[in-house]
């Protein structure tokens, strides 16, 4: 249990009793165009992420956490640090991974898995999720928030996840959250936190050699 | 003779590490090290031919003797959800590309092997220079377990299909003897991966 922080379960009812109530916004035109505006003027980013896996099997939830890097254009570094390590950077269209005593270089192809989703951290961050061809997308909102729920249009996409929500926040339009509904019924979240914008991220950070 | 690869190193003895004696019954005493009436979680970097995945192996005891085990992908979906008990493997949920049966057979034999899960109503019995301990393993073939402090890994077992050796778990410890790492290693199909825990 030291090395592997474990939530209690959340009942049902309280879990429902707190969930925000989104609605489908009417219109979305001046959403679009301060969010595209907004992301636009982000460069670099750094933020820690606290990942939660919900698996049926499990009565805990999985929880790890770490660092996410992004610099444009299309360079993204995750790294896990607890419980286990584990970097994964995407550089255009070079993969570089290191997990325990394995390194991989590979192009995008090869890794579409981890790709795939690090393409859809990397389209909240720059704004291109919103025209994102191999999604249905719907806008909704809350006081705080603003939510856009993703359906996989791609059959590959589908049949690992039914949908992809990220959550915007109203006050600085940064991504907080993205969760990741799979098929099987499990889900990922990653919340975002401690957001820098436009810092100095040295070019070594994205580094695929 | 079938085992003389072992003859010269394997020593039976008992290590500090988490025993659970499956079988009271049998005569060679061998004790397992899984902690199989608990869940077990580790993180895992699995190479199959040409495809390499790092995720989350869970491992957990079901009512009946009836063991679950599920795949997923780092910051990503369940790849495998399987059901096993001594009679075979049941899916729960495979992502299309990997339901392959030659792929979950390979999968359930490494973690009956790994939980002993064919120790729970077979007799144990000893070979001839092997100071383990071997039992049946569906029909053909068997598994053999041993461990020995004084090696690297310093428990293991290898399954032998007609005296073939085609797969090898070997378990590693560290100072403490505490289990760091658990290597599955397979001879005759290119799958090899190895088990880090994290629970």
């Amino acid at each position: 249990m030291s090395r592997f922080l474990i939530l209690s379960v959340i009942s049902l009812p309280l879990l429902l009793q707190g969930q925000p109530a989104y609605t489908p916004m009417k219109d979305e035109t001046l959403f679009r165009e301060q969010y595209i505006e907004s992301a636009g003027q982000i460069n670099t980013l750094k933020a820690s992420f606290v990942q939660q896996k919900s698996i049926s099997l499990l009565k805990a939830k999985l929880i790890s956490t770490g660092e996410y890097h992004f610099k444009r254009d299309g360079m993204v570094r995750m790294e896990y640090t607890k419980p286990y390590a584990y970097l994964f950077i995407l550089n255009e269209d070079m993969v570089y991974i290191r997990s325990g005593e394995k390194e991989m270089h590979v192009p995008t192809g090869s890794s579409r898995l981890f790709s795939q989703i690090s393409r859809i951290t990397l389209g909240a961050i720059n704004g291109n999720i919103l025209t994102m061809k191999d999604f249905s997308m719907e806008v909704l909102e809350d006081d705080n928030r603003y939510l856009l729920r993703l359906d996989p249009l791609n059959r590959d996409m589908k049949m690992l996840f039914r949908q992809f929500q990220v959550y915007i926040s109203k006050k600085d339009l940064q991504v907080e959250r993205i969760e990741m509904l799979e098929s099987s019924g499990d889900t990922t979240s990653i919340n975002f936190s401690g957001q820098q914008v436009n810092i100095l991220l040295n070019d070594a950070l994205f580094t695929v050699q | 003779m079938r085992f003389l690869l072992f003859s010269s190193f394997l020593i039976l003895s008992s290590c500090a590490i988490q025993q659970v004696e499956r079988n009271e019954g049998h005569s060679c005493g061998i004790k397992m090290i899984f902690p199989w009436d608990q869940t077990m979680i580790f993180h895992t970097d699995l190479s199959v031919m040409d495809w390499d995945l790092s995720g989350i192996m869970i491992l957990q005891k079901e009512a009946n003797d009836k063991y679950r085990f599920l795949l997923t992908a780092d910051a990503g979906p369940t790849l495998i959800d399987m059901t096993f008990s001594m009679q075979g493997y049941k899916r729960n949920y495979i992502f299309k590309k990997l339901d392959r049966n030659l792929l979950l057979s390979l999968f359930y034999e490494d973690v009956s092997v790994l939980i002993g899960i064919h120790i729970l109503e077979n007799k144990g019995f000893t070979l001839p220079d092997f100071k383990g301990c071997c039992y049946p393993f569906n029909k053909k073939k068997m598994v053999c377990y041993y461990s020995d402090e004084s090696l690297t890994a310093q428990s293991g077992a290898t399954l032998y299909d007609m005296s073939k050796a085609t797969v090898t778990v070997n378990y590693f410890y560290d100072a403490n003897n505490l289990l760091d790492s658990i290597s599955v290693i397979h001879y005759n199909f290119n799958m090899h991966y190895k088990l880090y825990p994290i629970y």
